[in-house]
């Protein structure tokens, strides 16, 4: 097989740096550095994970890496929270997660299948899948969920930049889902039909994520902004927020911050632009609750969010200008 | 490859975060209180009582009444009309649950024909017939007049 991009060409390291991920190349075009600087200050270093085009190495040797990766430990996270949210029933649950995760992948592969690109190992796809799986209520029809997942994938490449794509993708299905299906959203993976210890495990396991990505500004500012809205509304009119501090809300709103918000590729590198962005998702939210979007008020206020970045980003990129610094090497340029 | 952020900071601000939620929640707690209150109470009064030696009769006060009832998914707010001691008719003016409101479009009509808040659980959606149900409950307690006759 063929390397797609020159940057995933195996470049010699640079002792002691660190390969370039693509979070890291995303966070370095959000601070305004020009494409030639990127390609110079450390060269890329493809490890196949999820990448395409590259030749693996042995299975087990690309499981454990992927394993390493923020992925792979959202992933492990997702399967604690499948088993801990099966109390309805492994029947119900497990078919509903799989139609999900099929949808998803299997619209993924057919998409880098007609378009040309190497098959990979759909790990974005399987992610969003399992986050589509865990919102929608389990009981919805096992073609509605498929399609569901499968349009999570689509919105991926229908509305996408250069090296990103706008939206979050089971967000945004999820959101066209009700008015194109009649879903209904239950968060079950989120747990709220168990007691409130098990809030404790997922924002422990949340925390471990958002650290791991550096995305505690966004989430924070995030939860301060909805919690605080709510709250200040509370003192004036009770009855219109009180369910919004509890079961299913509560759980609702903490896995969308902790999973959902700081996806990385619609998720803002900057902390200033996380702190910015954190706050305009949860007004938007607080504002799309109180005008009566009922169940969507959420996903509304995240998209919202995400067209904020996707804003940003085409500046900066008109902005910035490829500059060969004097006496820089051209070494590997960037794909 | 950004400086991480220093984690007492992170501690601090989560504290904070919580601190707020809680306030909200404590708040907001006695609204919750008063719902489950009166919807405890409609209960015993929509069901007529031969007990008494004075005879009782019951009806609605004309006007329209608003009620809300909370469930496992959220809640629900309903106007009801009445007029001539009868209901005329019911409409939901706010849904907070993470189920859509056309999942129990059919219920409004139910009640205005059966004249009761007893409507047919929906399918699929049991929860919110029942804060549904709850709402008119609440609705209909303040609409409902008592004259006594010794």
């Amino acid at each position: 097989m063929r390397a797609s991009t020159p940057a995933q060409a195996i470049a010699v390291r640079r002792p002691g740096t660190p390969p370039l991920t693509p979070s890291d190349r995303r966070g370095l075009e959000d601070r305004g550095v020009s494409a030639a600087r990127i390609a110079a200050l450390a060269p890329f270093k493809s490890r196949n994970l999820g990448g395409s085009g590259q030749r693996c190495g042995p299975l087990q040797q690309r499981l454990r890496q992927f394993a390493r990766t923020p992925k792979g430990w959202l992933l492990a996270f997702f399967l604690v929270l499948l088993g801990l949210g099966s109390g309805i029933g492994w029947s119900v649950v497990l078919p509903h997660v799989v139609a999900a995760v099929l949808g998803a992948s299997l619209t993924e592969l057919a998409v880098d299948r007609f378009g040309g690109r190497p098959l990979t190992w759909p790990s974005s796809a399987l992610l969003s899948g399992l986050i589509v799986g865990f919102v929608l209520d389990p009981f919805t029809a096992l073609p509605v969920t498929a399609a569901v997942g499968a349009l999570a994938t689509l919105s991926k490449h229908l509305f996408a930049g250069k090296r990103w794509h706008v939206f979050n993708p089971a967000g945004l299905a999820l959101l066209l889902s009700v008015p194109l299906f009649g879903t209904g959203q239950s968060w079950w993976g989120a747990l709220p039909d168990l007691s409130w210890p098990f809030v404790l495990v997922l924002l422990a396991g949340g925390t471990l994520i958002v650290d791991r990505i550096n995305k505690a500004p966004l989430v924070l500012t995030f939860l301060g902004t909805t919690f605080g809205l709510f709250t200040a509304l509370s003192v004036v009119d009770p009855s219109a927020v009180a369910e919004l501090f509890r079961a299913p809300f509560l759980q609702a709103t903490l896995f969308l911050a902790l999973f959902m918000l700081t996806d990385p590729p619609t998720s803002p590198s900057r902390y200033e632009d996380q702190v910015a962005i954190g706050v305009l998702v949860g007004a938007v939210s607080c504002a799309a609750q109180l005008l009566g979007a009922g169940q969507s008020y959420l996903l509304l206020g995240l998209l919202v969010g995400n067209l904020a970045l996707a804003c940003r980003r085409l500046v900066l990129a008109r902005q910035r200008t490829v500059v060969a610094p004097v006496g820089e090497r051209a070494g590997v340029t960037a794909g | 490859m950004a400086k991480k952020i220093p984690r007492r900071l992170v501690a601090l601000s989560s504290s904070a975060v919580a601190a707020i939620y809680f306030a909200g929640l404590l708040t907001s707690r006695a609204a919750i209180d008063t719902q489950s209150a009166v919807a405890a109470s409609v209960a015993p009064t929509t069901v007529s009582s031969a007990a008494s030696s004075a005879s009782v009769s019951s009806g609605y006060q004309d006007g329209t009444f608003t009620g809300t009832g909370s469930g496992k998914f959220g809640s629900i707010t309903v106007s009801v009309s009445t007029s001539g001691g009868k209901i005329t008719s019911v409409q939901i003016t706010k849904v907070a649950t993470t189920f859509p409101a056309s999942q129990i479009a059919s219920l409004p009509a139910q009640v205005v024909q059966r004249q009761t808040a007893s409507v047919n659980a929906v399918s699929g959606a049991t929860a919110s017939t029942q804060a549904f149900k709850q709402a008119v409950q609440q609705a209909l307690v303040q609409a409902a007049t008592v004259t006594t006759s010794a």
